[in-house]
């Protein structure tokens, strides 16, 4: 593989972005345009781009594959007439393996099927968590699709459908999981293929798993349905191992570990850490720190949160507590039926375009999970209302 | 090839089950992990009950990736990994290595290609982006030049160790926020500041207009009629520029390219530790769009890097940082000018108004 | 329960769907998803029934008609191929839950992928609001010549539909074309030559459109 691939284009200004340490996008699309016609004119659209510093795709028509309403977004160039081979230039969405584990010869197969297909580009991963083929013309997609699917792989979900499920490492390698994440991505992922084919929602949904509240595929930010690994007995302690977090340099235990507990449930007497479990709040923080002498607990679960989304239309918003703890064993059909009613009330009486976080906002938390269910607890809010406007029911009262 | 069967279309398979590509030892040690620790920045072991450990080796990505990258990862991986790799969900790259002694020869070959290997703890992983002007219309910037430039800046803080915690720093071409912008250390925004331009000739052909009005965020949208036609005026007091009517509608152009910028958030947090999650938070409202190397924001982000640096306490992330020492101290000490565009006016803004007397001088 | 709507729409059971849709709010959401079946004829068959569905019980359609125009948004990540087919049956039986997104369904020709279900909504709508799309009668007659059969048989079919005049020059050399076309109409599918498609669009000209079929 060449380190920097010549091209017969001149791109004085992307040419820039191939300088300086870090990996170069400029590069790899230069790199795929040695081979492809598609990413030769893309890079010349890009540079472009740079020049008149807006971009240049137009809003176009629809593509996709017989069977599905989703997984395929099409893209046409606003200057076609001078970059005719991204004339149509449309993204592939595929459905990653859970925890985004791979071997060499999946990729490979992946990466030959897309050279013969697409631009051979591609982006590793979007953010959804999709394997993105980014690049293609219309005629090239039911074959690639065909061929996909031979392989094992399937489309992922785009529009106003149940976009694709994604999770962090998990019990694959992270010792702080307190559920089986890959498990149920893939779980979830099967159980839903056909909400994730075939849009029938107000608006997308999105599913995230955490193996703890570290929540390092930020569901809380992202995911309308957030599951966040929890426990809820005694942290282990290991006191054994504790000397030698003592022993590192800069180290201070009442500094970065007793003083940085949000309820202050730790204590250090010299020689014996114990803490206080019925006060802690199971924020992660002395786990993180030191990961050799303290592990989760062994009753494990998870906290279901939702209604995440970006700033458009009402603001952004982060998922709120539904559920505080909630076991998570294969067949998963707690988790299962508290999404079917959430779908049920947020499909019936979501407008169009509308996340369901924002519906939770118009209907009120109180009727939401009237409606699919669930009855009040005070780990729903941050605390009780401020505002003594209460529509009291008296006829509910006297009930 | 007459004889070749015609492939059989299968759909709804959903993806290939996970279990077939987890290395032979994650496999055996599934679900039993006891802990972990960096032997240096960009290296990670995690020991199993069992005893057996397996070591990563993280290396940093574009995110937009050749195939034939992909394959020479591949090499890699097949060389040091027994085949076996992952990406993360920042979009780094994973090696998953069963031996300890290949660890440094694997490093060796990454950076002799221009892979740094780092991205652990407290370091900065890399910028989480999507697609600006590469394949998207309604971007205000362009993604991956940021983020690279951003990246070659602040390199040295990816295969280090050396901030008071980690910090992640996303970039969103729009306010669509694609990724977790509105909870990043620092983030960057693609904006515009002009309102949309209306074709009313073609709008209602083009159009659905209930949802076109509903989705401006201000009710700067209504309905109205131009030359006997059904179409949308803007009530320019009320726009804010947001580009959610030409998500909706495309007769309402609003991309500028002399007017769009970039803005620069900083203090998100996605993570539970110590201190809840919050929203990142205005620091700087506009920064022109200068391609290739935006050089305005770079310096801006670096500066913001640099002085949490500086100044943190060891654990803190930057908008714990900030609460610490004040908002007030921290465009002080930034040298960030607070200018009207810092006070919010959206919905719930008079729960941000100060009402209490804590003052530092 | 999408085995079983998928049935009675291929046996025609249209009463009983409309039974479902009454008591099942779900089932709804089954006749969305339909919409993107391989099968044409079945996909033809789900609008049909959204359309008595908006005489039977306009409210539960309501919700959903914004839904189908912003599926052919390109910017929704949605492939709306149901859409100018169910659009225009709504439009056909109760306009008012319609007339917001109708334009936009008729108006949507750039797309080759949809073209043909486009033209098939614009035949019916056109058929009993012909002044919604008198504006593009000009890009129909351009379709004539369109290099695709499908093309060109159904901008021919939509301008008879539409009771369009002045037509007669453009449409002449379809009155050669030999070539069958399917298309959907009284519930089947029927292949019909191109040339007796032009033939019927030139024969209704100057009569005024033809009288609502149900």
């Amino acid at each position: 593989m060449e380190d920097k691939p010549k091209l017969d284009v001149p791109t004085p200004k992307l040419d820039e972005l191939e300088k300086g340490p870090w990996p170069s996008f400029v590069t790899e699309i230069k790199r795929a345009a040695t081979k492809s016609a598609m990413a030769r004119d893309l890079v010349r659209q890009v540079e472009q781009s740079y020049n008149d510093r807006v971009g240049h795709w137009k809003h176009g028509g629809l593509v996709g594959v017989r069977g599905y309403g989703s997984g395929i977004i099409g893209r046409y160039s606003g200057k076609a007439e001078q970059f005719p081979e991204v004339a149509q230039f449309h993204t592939v969405r595929v459905n990653q393996p859970a925890g985004w584990f791979y071997t060499t010869k999946a990729l490979r197969e992946l990466c030959d099927m897309w050279d013969r297909h697409g631009s051979g580009l591609t982006n590793m991963h979007g953010s959804t968590g999709d394997i993105i083929f980014l690049g293609t013309k219309t005629e090239e997609l039911e074959p690639f699709f065909t061929e996909l699917t031979q392989k094992g792989w399937d489309l992922g979900g785009s529009g106003s459908a149940t976009r694709t499920p994604s999770c962090c490492v998990g019990p694959a390698r992270c010792e702080m999981a307190c559920y089986d994440t890959l498990a149920l991505t893939q779980d979830l992922t099967m159980e839903f293929q056909d909400t994730i084919h075939r849009p029938a929602w107000p608006y997308k949904f999105k599913f995230k798993m955490s193996g703890c509240p570290n929540d390092c595929v930020s569901g809380i930010a992202r995911a309308d349905f957030t599951i966040i690994g929890m426990w809820r007995d005694a942290i282990r302690i290991d006191q054994s191992a504790i000397p030698e977090y003592l022993g590192f340099e800069g180290f201070d235990l009442r500094r970065d570990v007793l003083d940085k507990c949000p309820t202050k449930c730790i204590e250090w007497d010299g020689k014996k850490l114990s803490i206080n479990d019925k006060e802690c709040n199971h924020c992660m923080h002395c786990l993180n720190v030191m990961p050799k002498a303290l592990r989760i607990g062994k009753d494990t679960g998870a906290t279901i949160l939702l209604g995440a989304k970006a700033p458009i239309v009402e603001g952004a918003l982060m998922s709120s507590v539904l559920v505080p703890f909630m076991k998570m064993e294969p067949p998963f059909t707690e988790v299962k039926d508290l999404v079917q009613r959430i779908w049920d009330f947020w499909e019936e009486f979501g407008n169009n375009r509308e996340r369901v976080g924002e519906l939770v906002t118009r209907v009120g938390l109180a009727n939401f999970i009237e409606a699919i269910g669930l009855e009040p607890n005070p780990y729903m809010v941050m605390h009780p209302r401020e505002n003594p406007y209460v529509f009291y029911d008296v006829d509910e009262a006297a009930e | 090839m007459a004889t070749e069967p015609v492939p059989q279309r299968r759909t709804d398979i959903g993806p290939p089950h996970y279990d077939q590509f987890l290395h032979p030892l994650i496999k055996r040690n599934y679900g039993k992990w006891k802990h972990h620790e960096a032997l240096k920045p960009g290296v990670l072991v995690h020991t199993a009950e069992s005893g057996e450990a397996i070591y990563t080796v993280r290396a940093a990505s574009a995110r937009l990736l050749s195939t034939d990258f992909i394959k020479w990862v591949c090499d890699m991986a097949d060389k040091y990994a027994d085949g076996y790799l992952r990406f993360t969900s920042r979009n780094n790259i994973e090696f998953l290595l069963a031996n300890k002694e290949n660890i440094d020869p694997l490093i060796k070959d990454l950076n002799a290609r221009g892979v740094p290997v780092g991205g652990t703890h407290n370091s900065i992983s890399g910028v989480v982006h999507t697609q600006g002007w590469i394949h998207c219309h309604t971007s205000a910037t362009d993604a991956s030049g940021l983020a690279k430039t951003i990246m070659d800046e602040l390199d040295e803080y990816f295969s280090s160790h050396k901030l008071p915690q980690r910090v992640k720093i996303a970039v969103a071409c729009c306010l669509n926020m694609c990724g977790a912008v509105h909870c990043s250390d620092i983030a960057i925004l693609g904006i515009h500041r002009k309102p949309p331009y209306v074709n009313h000739a073609n709008l209602k052909n083009l159009c659905e207009i209930p949802t076109t009005v509903a989705a401006c965020p201000t009710a700067a949208i209504r309905p109205v009629t131009v030359d006997g036609k059904a179409s949308v005026e803007v009530d320019r007091e009320k726009c804010m520029y947001c580009g959610n009517c030409y998500t909706t509608c495309p007769a309402m152009p609003l991309a500028d390219a002399d007017n769009d910028g970039v803005s620069i958030w900083v203090g998100g947090k996605v993570a539970n530790a110590r201190t809840r999650p919050m929203f990142s938070k205005l620091a700087i409202p506009y920064l022109p769009n200068n391609p290739p190397r935006w050089p305005e924001v770079t310096e801006a982000v670096k500066k913001i890097v640099d002085v949490y640096a500086a100044n943190a306490k060891p654990w803190e992330r930057i908008g714990e940082w900030i609460e610490r020492i004040s908002w007030p101290k921290f465009f002080e000490i930034t040298g960030l000018p607070f200018t009207r565009y810092h006070i919010d006016d959206f919905r719930g803004a008079n729960k941000t108004y100060r009402t209490t007397t804590h003052m530092k001088f | 329960m999408r085995e079983e709507l998928k049935r009675l729409l291929l046996e025609r059971r249209f009463d009983e769907i409309e039974m479902k849709a009454l008591k099942d709010k779900k089932s709804l959401r089954g006749m969305m998803a339909v919409l993107y079946d391989a099968d044409d004829l079945l996909v033809h068959r789900a609008a049909t029934a959204w359309g008595r569905l908006a005489l039977s019980s306009p409210a539960s359609v309501r919700r959903f008609m914004s839904r189908l125009a912003w599926q052919l948004n390109d910017e929704s990540g949605n492939i709306g191929r149901g859409s100018p087919l169910v659009i225009a049956e709504v439009a056909r039986a109760n306009m008012e839950l319609a007339k917001e997104v109708v334009l936009v369904s008729t108006h949507f020709l750039e797309d080759r992928g949809l073209l043909k279900r486009v033209l098939w909504g614009i035949g019916r709508v056109g058929e009993v609001h012909p002044a919604l799309v008198q504006d593009i009668i000009e890009d129909l007659k351009m379709l004539l010549a369109d290099a695709e059969a499908d093309i060109r048989g159904m901008a021919a079919w939509a301008l008879g539909k539409i009771g369009a005049k002045g037509i007669e020059s453009s449409i002449a050399p379809l009155l050669d074309d030999e070539r069958s076309i399917t298309i959907y109409e009284n519930e089947i599918m029927n292949s019909v030559s191109i040339r007796s498609i032009a033939q019927k669009a030139l024969g209704i000209t100057g009569c005024g459109p033809a009288p609502s079929a149900a």
